[in-house]
């Protein structure tokens, strides 16, 4: 192992690899940032430039490109509220009420530094127990995959907001949201209504940009003789203090480490990944508080639980690549496209054939982390700037980005009706007190749960399997373990209200 | 009320989609088929609506009840105002092309939002035209996104 790591440093000291890893950590972080462009999208846009590269500066460049999406998403869920990538849609529960409080450097700098210590546990997993948590993902079949879902389903349980029915209603518009379209399995088109886009589906994407971003930019718009006057999100003066941050995230450890070992768990089970993992951390870090009501509000736990827990899916997502050239996710996928294009095979054979490889990967995994971490700081002043811009000119202008985020996903003009469509809903649920985050949750979870759900029966149609099989049976107690637990939670929550 | 008018949408929906799926072919190897995980969602759905609209009646004071358009019209007048915007630049970039639209929209919408301000013209137009073409030239360029042209640059 020490050698491998030695081979690493050999291979990632050199200045070409350097330079382009820190332009992959930049553009990573921008892409990040942009509502509607994913990191995938950004990793594929970085594939043809790596045909050029060596295959270990080409993969540094991704791994680059990687933690630097990761931690860009922070960026405008904190400062506008609007999640910049699906992993950072818990980020948004805590942070921008925090700004919004007129703090926006401290939840900056928190969510920063956490995203930078969720990368590095994850990479010390990554090093540490890459062939065990390989093993345990390779035993998931689909009853397994269906109780894992289910047990995340569960989690709308817990970020419901004020009424339980309201949150249960929400996620299962989000379930049926995904059901428009083709069908998974037998491709029969479903509840289009004659319209003949939406054969093609309903974007997860547009869904998340209309219900977060549009919705949000119209509730700022509320006030209207505030806006009139060239009101900002943020008056008074900005406070950016890099250390006072670094000592509230170190003060949570066990909230940082739950909730990285949870990301790197999560991003090693194929198919899962960084748009889970945050809301999952966010759950725990919730259940595991002893002030859960106050979440929500703008606390510096919720902030540290999804940042640490979205950007230790990097680790975890290299773990079963690494370990047995399976990929933990779309991002992972793209990387070993860009090994095998260089003639690398990867497999279990990997870590011997081509230990140059995997050396560079673990350690370009902490440079990486160590750009993002200087990139963001150095420019964090610069993104904090994005608060003082008066609504009137904020609010178009990312409208604008909005509509070309969700164009440029598929180059396909009828996304943007959807996004018309889904910014409406979003408003209007968010007016009347319905959380949002369980739609998210039921478009990302549906079509998985739903094909394994399926797949399970139609392998055998005894459905006491679900029971039966021991890791399938863990995923469903510890999902009503995670019901019984909210339910007690808010009950407990409420009778302390009262006694006050 | 508008609590109510969401519980009464959502408990609508379930049943057309309950009846909706009716329609859709069952399958021979598949014992769930296209219709079952929706029917699943909507069965749910229709008792949590119905929970929410009777628990709704019962807490509203309809007597207390205003619809009077005009007066929820001036009180979100610039969401409507948005919206419109919104709407208006989405259905007409696919003629006048995305430069020309995505300009309008964020001109206009700045105008129309913020103060009355003639030193602020400027700065509005530089940004209207910073975002329609900047973004037009790098993600073309850059990522080859192909925008609508429109009919003015064919």
């Amino acid at each position: 192992m020490i050698d491998m790591l030695i081979l690493g440093f050999e291979q990632i000291l050199n200045f070409n690899l350097l330079i382009n890893m820190f332009l992959g950590v930049l553009a990573g972080i921008i892409a990040g940032a942009i509502p509607g462009f994913t990191i995938t999208m950004a990793i594929i846009l970085t594939l043809p430039f790596t045909f050029a590269m060596s295959p270990t500066v080409g993969i540094a460049t991704m791994l680059g490109v990687f933690v630097g999406g990761l931690s860009g998403g922070l960026i405008t869920a904190a400062l506008l509220g609007i999640p910049g990538t699906p992993s950072a849609v818990a980020t948004t529960f805590d942070a921008f009420p925090m700004v919004k409080n007129g703090q926006p450097g401290r939840a900056l700098g928190i969510g920063i530094w956490a995203s930078f210590f969720g990368s590095l546990l994850s990479m010390i997993l990554l090093i540490t127990l890459a062939p065990q948590v390989a093993n345990l993902a390779m035993k998931i079949g689909p009853w397994e995959y269906f109780s894992l879902i289910v047990f995340a389903l569960t989690i709308i349980a817990s970020v419901t907001g004020d009424s339980v029915v309201k949150g249960l209603l929400a996620g299962l518009l989000g379930l049926l949201i995904a059901t428009i379209g083709l069908d998974p399995m037998s491709g029969t088109a479903r509840f289009t209504f004659g319209i003949g886009f939406l054969e093609a589906g309903v974007p997860f994407l547009t869904v998340l940009i209309g219900i977060f971003a549009v919705s949000r930019l119209l509730t700022e718009l509320e006030n209207k003789e505030e806006v009139k006057q060239g009101e900002k999100l943020v008056t008074g003066k900005i406070k950016f203090e890099i250390f006072t941050s670094l000592k509230e995230v170190l003060g949570q450890p066990i909230n940082l480490i739950r909730s990285s070992l949870l990301g790197a768990l999560i991003g090693a089970i194929p198919g899962a990944g960084a748009s889970i993992a945050n809301i999952l951390a966010y759950d725990q870090a919730k259940k595991g508080s002893k002030h859960p009501d106050k979440f929500g509000t703008g606390i510096p736990d919720g902030i540290i639980a999804s940042e640490s827990g979205n950007n230790s899916t990097a680790g975890g997502g290299l773990i079963p690549m690494i370990a047995l050239g399976i990929p933990g996710s779309a991002v992972s996928a793209v990387m070993l496209a860009a090994l095998q294009i260089h003639g690398i095979n990867p497999g279990p054979m990997l870590i011997i054939n081509n230990p140059e490889i995997v050396g560079t990967i673990f350690v370009g995994f902490f440079i990486a982390t160590i750009f993002m971490l200087l990139i963001q700081f150095s420019g964090a002043r610069l993104f904090l700037k994005i608060t003082h811009i008066p609504k009137y000119i904020l609010v178009p202008t990312v409208m604008a980005l909005c509509v070309i985020g969700s164009y440029l996903l598929n180059n396909r003009y009828s996304d943007l009706y959807i996004l018309f469509v889904m910014g409406i809903i979003g408003y209007f649920l968010k007016k009347y007190n319905f959380s949002l985050a369980p739609v998210i949750l039921g478009v990302i979870l549906g079509p998985i749960a739903e094909t394994n759900l399926r797949r399970s029966m139609m392998t055998s149609p005894d459905w006491t399997l679900f029971f039966t099989r021991p890791i399938s049976l863990g995923f469903l107690i510890l999902g009503l373990l995670s019901i019984m637990y909210s339910i007690w939670q808010s009950y407990s929550v409420k009778k302390k209200s009262n006694c006050i | 009320m508008g609590e109510l008018i969401l519980g009464i949408i959502f408990f609508l929906l379930s049943l057309i989609i309950f009846f909706q799926a009716g329609s859709l072919p069952d399958s021979s190897y598949e014992p769930l088929g296209p219709a079952g995980f929706p029917r699943i969602i909507v069965l749910m759905m229709g008792i949590l609506s119905f929970f929410l609209i009777v628990k709704k009646i019962r807490s509203i004071d309809f007597g207390k009840i205003n619809l009077n358009f005009s007066t929820i019209y001036k009180k979100y007048k610039l969401i409507f105002v948005t919206l419109i915007n919104f709407l208006f630049y989405i259905l007409i970039m696919r003629f006048i092309g995305f430069r020309i639209s995505t300009f309008l929209f964020v001109f206009l919408t700045q105008l129309l939002l913020g103060p009355r301000d003639k030193k602020k013209y400027l700065l509005i137009s530089t940004i209207a035209l910073l975002i329609s073409l900047g973004s037009y030239y790098f993600f073309q360029n850059y990522l080859g996104v192909i925008f609508p042209t429109g009919i003015f640059f064919e």
